[in-house]
C-alpha cells in the first residue's frame, strides 16, 4: 500500500461482507489509509455491531457512500468523493 | 431444493460457495437480508476450513449440505480436517481492537446471524457444523398462481360435516383451529403462521383435508407430510375440535387422506402416535395400520391441553404404517433375534420380503456413509447409515458421548437391512446400550431399516400406552432388552431367546 493515500472499494454488487474483509479494513484505517467504501450490502453494519467494532476510530473514519444517497456516476475524483462523503448518512 | 455439494478445500471456491448459498437462499424463499446474513454464516464456515482445517493437505474436501424445511432450512457442512475445538476460539473485542486479532470473530458472526448454529464432533468421522435459519419472508404472489388444487366433490358426514381437501384459502381456519383446541401447547409451531401453511401446500410439502360444520367453520384438520427421501409420507397434525369428538371425524378425515395418498402415488403412510394417550393409535388400527416401532423419548414432554397436563416424561411414540402400493420384494438380512418379530411385522404389512442368513461378516469398507441429524427442539439425534464401514464402532461412541453433552435425549440408528453387515452391527449396539426400536419400513430410498436407539433419561414404562399386539410386542422385547443391558451381562447377545420367544 505504499504511497496509496486513498482507497474506493466498490461493494456495489457485493451481496455480503465477511469478517476476512473486517480485518483487512481495520488493517487499512490503522494504517492510515482513507477508506471509502460504495453501497457495502446492510450485512456490513450488522457484522461491525455484531463484533462491537461499529463505534472503534478505525470503522468510524471510513467514508460509506450509503445505498439511497449514493451518486455513483459522478464519483471520480478525490474532490467529488469529498462532496459526496459530507452528503452520507452516518 | 435440496442440494449437496462436494468441494475441494481451496481459496478459489469461497466466492462460488458465497454465490450458490445466496441464489440457494432466494429460492427457498429468505428474505434479501435474510439471504444474506446466512449466505455470510456459510462463507465464513467455508473460509474457516479452506484456511485451517487442511494445512498440509492440498487434496482435503468437504460436504455442504441445504435442507429447506417446512419452515427453517438446514445447512451442514463436513469436512475430515484437522481436530478444532470451538470452545478455544472465542471472539474478543479487546484483543481485536487493542492487537488486531480477531481469532474467533467468524464464528461469532455465525452465533449471531442464524437462529441455531451447532458444532458437532465426530471422532474419526470428522467435524460436522450446523446451521438452522426461519424462513420469515411473507410468501410471493406467483408461489399461489400456482395451478389449481382439485377440489374433490363434498363428503358429508352423517349430514352434519363436510371433508375437502386443503386448499390455500384454508390456512387460516387451519390456525384458528389449532388454537381453538390447542391453546399455544401445539407443539408444530408452523400451523400457528398461516402463510406457513400455505407455503408448504404450495410446495407440495403436504397435502390433508379440512372438516367443517354447517356453519362452514372449522372443526377437524388432518394432512400428509411428504418424507424428503423416500416416496412416502408422515400423517400428522390430526386435530378434531373437543365439542366435535367422538363423531367418527377422524376416521373419515384418515380415510379421506389415504385416498388422496394414494392419488398422489405415495407408496405408504406412517403415522407418529403418541403413547400418552390411545386415540392417534386406535384410529390407526382401525384404518388397517401396522405398528412397527416404539421411539423412545422421541420429545420433550408436551403437555397437551385436557388431554396429559401432569405428563411427568419425555413422549414416547409408536410408529404406525400402512401399505398404499405394491413395491417388489425385499432381500433383507435380519438379525436372528428379531427374526420372529419382524415376519410377523412383515406379514401384517402385507411386504414382500425373503429374509436371508448370513455368516457373521466383518464390514470392508474403512469408511462408513452416515447421515446425522439433530433435532435440538425434539432433543434426539438419528444417524441414517447409508454405508457401513470399520470406523462405525467409533462413529457410535463418539455420538453416544455427545449426546448428553448436547443436552439429548436419544440418539436412533437407522441400519439398511438389505445390508448383510447390519446383524453384526446390531449386536456391537447392544454392547453399547442399544435396543430396539423396530421397523422402518421403506424409509429412506424406498429401502427398509432396522432403527435401535440409545435413550439417556429416566422413563417409566408403565407411563406408556401401546394399543396394538405387534407393539407390545416390541415394549415387551425393549423391555426385556433393558433387562439385560442392566445386568451388564457378558454374553454377546442380549436377548436373543427371549426376543424371539416373547414374539
Amino acid at each position: 500500500m505504499n504511497g496509496i493515500t486513498h482507497i474506493v472499494l466498490d461493494l456495489r454488487k457485493s451481496k455480503i461482507v465477511d469478517s476476512e474483509a473486517v480485518i483487512y479494513l481495520f488493517n487499512l484505517s490503522n494504517s492510515g489509509v482513507d477508506i471509502t467504501l460504495l453501497q457495502p450490502p446492510p450485512v456490513y453494519f450488522e457484522a461491525l455491531r455484531i463484533l462491537e467494532l461499529d463505534r472503534e476510530p478505525q470503522f468510524q473514519r471510513i467514508n460509506v457512500v450509503r445505498r439511497k444517497t449514493a451518486k455513483v456516476s459522478r464519483i471520480r475524483t478525490r474532490s467529488k468523493l469529498s462532496s459526496i462523503d459530507g452528503a452520507q448518512e452516518k | 431444493m435440496d442440494a449437496n455439494l462436494q468441494i475441494k478445500a481451496h481459496p478459489t471456491v469461497i466466492g462460488s460457495i458465497s454465490d450458490f448459498t445466496y441464489k440457494w437462499c432466494v429460492n427457498a424463499d429468505f428474505s434479501e437480508d435474510d439471504a444474506a446474513r446466512l449466505t455470510l454464516a456459510v462463507t465464513e464456515l467455508v473460509t474457516d476450513i479452506v484456511l485451517f482445517a487442511f494445512p498440509d493437505d492440498e487434496s482435503g474436501e468437504f460436504l455442504i449440505s441445504f435442507h429447506r424445511g417446512l419452515s427453517k432450512a438446514v445447512l451442514t457442512v463436513h469436512e475430515l480436517g484437522e481436530p478444532f475445538d470451538p470452545d478455544r476460539h472465542i471472539y474478543n473485542r479487546e484483543k481485536a481492537v487493542k492487537e488486531a486479532n480477531f481469532d474467533g470473530a467468524g464464528l461469532e458472526l455465525v452465533r449471531h446471524l442464524v437462529d441455531d448454529f451447532q458444532f458437532i464432533n465426530l471422532g474419526r468421522a470428522g467435524k460436522q457444523f450446523r446451521i438452522e435459519k426461519y424462513i420469515t419472508a411473507q410468501p410471493t404472489v406467483d408461489l399461489f398462481s400456482d395451478e389449481p388444487v382439485q377440489v374433490k366433490s363434498d363428503e358429508r358426514i352423517e349430514g352434519l360435516y363436510t371433508v375437502k381437501p386443503l386448499t390455500l384459502e384454508d390456512a387460516e381456519d387451519v390456525s384458528k383451529l389449532i388454537y381453538r383446541t390447542y391453546g399455544y401447547s401445539y407443539p408444530h409451531d408452523d400451523l400457528y403462521y398461516p402463510h406457513r401453511i400455505e407455503q408448504s401446500l404450495a410446495r407440495k410439502d403436504k397435502f390433508g383435508v379440512i372438516v367443517r360444520d354447517n356453519e362452514s367453520e372449522p372443526v377437524g384438520y388432518f394432512a400428509v407430510i411428504r418424507s424428503t427421501d423416500s416416496s412416502i409420507g408422515e400423517v400428522g397434525e390430526a386435530v378434531v375440535a373437543p365439542r366435535h369428538r367422538r363423531r367418527g371425524i377422524m376416521t373419515r378425515m384418515l380415510d379421506a387422506l389415504v385416498s388422496l395418498a394414494k392419488e398422489n402415488n405415495i407408496l405408504g403412510l406412517f403415522g407418529l402416535a403418541v403413547t400418552v394417550h390411545d386415540i392417534s393409535q386406535r384410529v390407526n388400527i382401525k384404518m388397517g395400520f401396522t405398528t412397527t416401532a416404539l421411539l423412545l423419548a422421541e420429545s420433550p414432554v408436551i403437555r397437551y391441553k385436557e388431554i396429559n397436563e401432569h405428563y411427568p416424561q419425555p413422549i414416547s411414540e409408536i410408529i404406525d404404517f400402512l401399505m398404499l402400493q405394491e413395491v417388489t420384494k425385499r432381500f433383507i438380512y435380519v438379525p436372528p433375534v428379531y427374526q420372529k418379530l419382524f415376519l410377523r411385522i412383515y406379514k401384517e404389512l402385507d411386504l414382500p420380503a425373503v429374509f436371508c442368513h448370513v455368516p457373521s461378516l466383518e464390514m470392508t469398507p474403512a469408511k462408513s456413509d452416515i447421515q446425522l441429524t439433530v433435532s435440538y427442539e425434539d432433543r434426539h439425534a438419528v444417524i441414517v447409515v447409508w454405508q457401513l464401514g470399520q470406523d462405525f464402532p467409533e462413529i457410535i461412541s463418539e455420538a453416544v458421548l455427545n449426546l448428553q453433552k448436547n443436552e439429548l435425549n436419544v440418539l436412533y440408528v437407522d441400519l439398511p437391512l438389505n445390508d448383510s453387515a447390519t446383524p453384526s452391527v446390531v449386536t456391537r449396539l447392544h454392547r453399547a446400550g442399544f435396543v430396539l426400536s423396530g421397523l422402518m419400513p421403506l424409509f429412506h430410498h424406498e429401502s427398509d431399516y432396522i432403527r435401535m436407539q440409545r435413550f439417556v433419561c429416566s422413563l417409566d414404562f408403565s407411563q406408556l400406552i401401546v394399543q396394538s399386539e405387534i407393539g407390545q410386542c416390541i415394549v415387551k422385547v425393549i423391555k426385556n432388552e433393558l433387562k439385560w443391558n442392566f445386568k451388564e451381562s457378558t454374553t454377546n447377545s442380549p436377548s436373543g431367546q427371549s426376543a424371539t420367544s416373547i414374539c
